[in-house]
């Protein structure tokens, strides 16, 4: 997957880029710039949290009365403003609301929390624990500290790793369709 | 279409029947084929959908989080369906996310554009388009395409089973039909067969066996009821026609028998054929030519006269009293004296000129080729001499003279009937002057003629406008001086002419037929007059009226003189008709059936002008006379003349002898009524006494003289 490079924004010597876009055209799928690529992972990672919501169901108690579904930030945010344009999206109907809350405390509206570098982890899952809160991260080894989903990179594609007795003790259920995209699910003995 | 007219009917109805078994057959095998391609064509449309589904709902995920290896898998199952030929998935961005194709076929794909919905079948092959959706949000497309061979092969073996049904069905309903189409064609081959055999053969006995209510079996039994008829007529034609041939044979024989007869009279026949053509143009009696020849001759001598610018003449002849000598001495004597005459006639003429019988005692003369009018002359006046002698006949010498009238071409006329015309007037002319004689034809006989034809018009109007009257003669008794009658005598008083004499239009009055109308009116008006006078109280009274010829001949004129006794009321006996000898010899059977009539009822009869004519005593003694009157013409020398006094003195002695009354007209001084008192003569008329006059005078004379007891001398 490629995007097409807005040639206006680089303020390089018309006859220089002429050469570079030649280059560029010629080698495109091996090419590959850092910043650009990671902008494209946290793109589709985006996507991935919206989508990870709907294919995992709540308790009903977890969503009655509330007006939104909250997918909270916490940590360092990587996605940025990406993540915004999900604001407003319907999830098991209700509107989604992103928020970054600055306390642990602020944690318990969320029903998902992407967290973040530079978050206490280990903190959160503890004060997680069974409530009926989905828990992502990229961090390594996430799903075997009990998290539910963790995001990995294969040969370049974004995939995800899912704990589905971290699930189970949260109170969620997923989606057997999710299971199987899964490159690899923690079960329970 | 002429091939269809001419068809058997047998085939007719065959070919009926398979038509309409296999119109119906192929209108339900289209139905059933349609149906079948329609419910396929469902049944495979069903089959993508749930395919696609199935495909949809697996990979749904798979797309959200852009696995396509995963999406992959989902396809995997298309394997064990056979049809599928490929399955695509793509992604929202247009991209091929996953695909299937069925090992060994290529198929191409379709562009890698979004397509809509649908489905759409090609010749061998079907293809659609299926969303993909993951909470109603459009994720993906799935296209999927598959075999319609399957299909194909399934529509053929359908249309061999639907060709077979249609075969079998077919042969059926040919078979079926050939044996139904027997139930119309049988009685109608029989019927056929029927008809054939009555008109070939003229067999009238065959019959149509068929039974049956329907069209076919009221058709049998129709011919059959037609040929009884027909039969029984044939018999009867049959007896008749055996019964001609008889009497044509018998009458065949009759006729050879006549044709035999016929060869031998055919020789009599010509020479009788010769005889009438002699016959049709000559006299029977004196073998003189006919009026037919004789006009012949005139027209082709009148042509020649023209041509040549000659003279020729007629002569018409009458004899004179030739009607007297044939009434009293018989037909044979007339006739043998029309044969002498005949003979004379021709011997006074040349061998040119033609001498004609009209009839009766009628003869025409032409005379060709004159040099002037004064041959002709000679040649009448050579006839009156020939005539002079006496002609002795059946012992009886007769005198016999003719009246001739001549008229000549071309100054008396250019034609023949103008000249026959004209001759005619003549002859009547030489009549009149005293009959033997021979009288030139001259314009002013025509216009006599045209002042007769005047007359006749001012009597109709004279009739029309009162402007005849009566007058009356007394009649006198001259031992009592008393009036005894009167006798009626007719006046016409023309308004510009003044009276004109009843000798002058009386003959026109005849002529024209007049006299029915004038003399009925005579009739009534004398026996009115009579009437009122007797009314008046002068009973006994007569009254005398004078017929004329043609009333005498006219049957019913008794009828006619009894009604108007009735209509005034007179007695018969007051009333007495005056007849002449001429008159009576007219018509002598009519006139005595008449007569007897009238004296039947009482009329009283006299014979008028006795003496004038033939005086025959066989007249006299035929009719029923009462009075015998005599005649003026007599009466006017006596008694000066000797003849007149012995002619008179006779004729009373035959009157006393046959006890006839007696009257005596014309007296008109007292001389003539001493004579007449000393024969005995009781009753006369006379200007001695009384002219004749209106019927106011005589009144007045009846009146004065029943004062008077005696008649006052008027003159």
């Amino acid at each position: 997957m490629t995007t097409p490079v807005d040639m206006s924004r680089l303020h390089v010597p018309p006859r220089i880029a002429g050469c570079l876009l030649v280059v560029l055209l010629l080698s495109a799928p091996a090419l590959v710039l850092p910043a650009e690529v990671q902008t494209i992972e946290y793109r589709v990672k985006t996507a991935f949290l919206y989508n990870f919501s709907r294919f995992v169901t709540w308790p009903e108690a977890a969503l009655q009365g509330r007006t939104e579904f909250v997918l909270c930030v916490i940590g360092t945010d990587p996605f940025g403003e990406q993540l915004d344009k999900l604001a407003g999206k319907t999830v098991h109907n209700h509107p989604l609301a992103v928020r970054r809350p600055g306390s642990l405390a602020m944690l318990d509206d969320c029903q998902l929390v992407y967290i973040g570098e530079n978050a206490a982890l280990a903190e959160i899952l503890l004060l997680l624990g069974e409530k009926p809160v989905l828990t992502i991260s990229e961090a390594a080894d996430f799903t075997e500290q009990g998290g539910i989903i963790q995001f990995t990179l294969a040969r370049n594609k974004v995939r995800f790793k899912i704990n589905v007795v971290a699930a189970s003790t949260a109170g969620l259920s997923i989606s057997s369709k999710l299971l199987s995209l899964a490159i690899s699910v923690t079960e329970g003995d | 279409m002429w091939y269809l007219r001419n068809m058997p009917i047998r085939r007719k109805l065959t070919l009926l029947t398979v038509t309409i078994s296999t119109v119906s057959l192929l209108l339900a095998s289209i139905a059933f084929i349609t149906s079948d391609r329609i419910s396929i064509q469902q049944t495979v449309s069903d089959s993508h959908r749930t395919l696609a589904d199935i495909i949809a709902a697996n990979s749904s995920a798979a797309l959200l989080f852009s696995d396509p290896v995963a999406a992959q898998e989902t396809l995997d199952f298309l394997k064990t369906q056979q049809h599928i030929q490929a399955a695509v998935i793509y992604s929202m961005n247009d991209k091929v996310f996953a695909r299937y194709i069925k090992p060994g076929i290529k198929p191409e794909l379709p562009p890698v554009e979004l397509q809509n919905e649908n489905i759409l079948f090609w010749g061998d092959y079907v293809e659609s388009f299926t969303r993909i959706t993951y909470e109603g949000e459009q994720i993906g497309t799935v296209y999927l395409r598959s075999d319609m061979n399957m299909i194909h092969d399934r529509l053929i073996r359908l249309l061999v089973i639907v060709a077979i049904v249609f075969a079998v069905s077919l042969l059926v309903s040919f078979a079926l039909g050939a044996q139904l189409q027997r139930v119309i064609t049988g009685p109608l081959l029989r019927l056929s067969a029927i008809a054939r055999l009555v008109s070939t053969e003229k067999n009238y006995s065959v019959r149509v066996i068929g039974k049956g209510s329907d069209e076919l079996g009221n058709l049998i039994t129709d011919f059959n009821t037609m040929l009884d008829e027909i039969q029984l007529r044939d018999s009867e034609l049959r007896d008749h026609r055996l019964k001609l041939e008889e009497r044509v044979a018998r009458r065949t024989r009759e006729l050879e028998k006549v044709n035999a007869q016929l060869e031998i009279s055919k020789q009599e026949a010509e020479s009788v054929a010769s005889a009438m053509e002699y016959h049709a143009h000559h006299d029977a009696l004196t073998g003189l030519p006919n009026r037919v020849l004789l006009y012949d001759r005139i027209s082709s001598e009148l042509a020649h006269a023209r041509r040549q610018q000659s003279n020729a003449a007629l002569l018409f002849l009458d004899l004179d009293r030739f009607k007297i000598i044939n009434d009293s001495l018989g037909h044979a004597v007339g006739d043998q004296l029309l044969r002498i005459i005949a003979r004379r006639l021709t011997d006074c003429v040349r061998e040119e000129d033609t001498v004609a019988r009209l009839g009766g005692d009628e003869f025409m003369v032409l005379l060709p080729r004159i040099s002037g009018s004064a041959d002709a002359g000679r040649i009448a006046k050579k006839i009156n001499d020939s005539l002079v002698d006496p002609i002795a006949c059946n012992g009886h010498e007769l005198h016999i003279t003719t009246s001739i009238g001549i008229s000549i071409f071309p100054y008396d006329g250019t034609d023949a009937e103008t000249l026959i015309k004209h001759a005619d007037i003549s002859m009547y002319r030489a009549k009149e002057l005293g009959r033997n004689k021979a009288i030139y034809y001259t314009a002013e006989m025509n216009a006599g003629s045209r002042k007769q034809l005047a007359m006749e018009t001012n009597l109709r109007k004279a009739l029309e406008r009162n402007q005849l009257s009566l007058f009356y003669q007394p009649k006198v008794d001259i031992n009592s001086n008393r009036i005894v009658g009167f006798e009626a005598l007719l006046r016409w008083k023309h308004p510009t002419m003044g009276f004109i004499n009843p000798l002058d239009f009386v003959p026109v009055a005849e002529i024209s037929g007049l006299i029915v109308p004038i003399g009925e009116w005579v009739l009534n008006t004398a026996f009115r007059q009579l009437k009122q006078w007797h009314k008046a109280g002068f009973t006994g009274l007569t009254i005398s009226i004078n017929l004329s010829s043609a009333q005498l001949s006219r049957p019913g004129f008794e009828d006619v003189l009894e009604q108007a006794l009735l209509e005034s009321g007179l007695d018969a006996t007051a009333a007495e008709v005056e007849i002449t000898e001429n008159m009576a010899m007219e018509n002598i059977d009519t006139a005595v059936s008449v007569l007897e009539r009238l004296k039947y009822i009482g009329v009283r009869i006299a014979m008028d002008d006795f003496g004038t004519g033939y005086s025959s005593l066989n007249y006299l003694r035929r009719l029923p006379v009462d009075t015998v009157k005599i005649d003026k013409s007599f009466v006017r020398e006596i008694p000066d003349s000797p003849d007149d006094v012995t002619i008179v003195q006779t004729i009373i002695a035959m009157a006393q002898n046959l006890k006839l009354s007696l009257i005596v007209e014309g007296i008109e001084n007292v001389r003539q009524l001493n004579f007449f008192r000393q024969l005995g003569v009781n009753i006369v008329q006379g200007y001695l006494f009384s002219k004749p006059v209106e019927a106011a005078e005589i009144l007045k004379m009846l009146e004065s003289q029943s004062s008077a007891d005696t008649i006052n001398l008027v003159k």
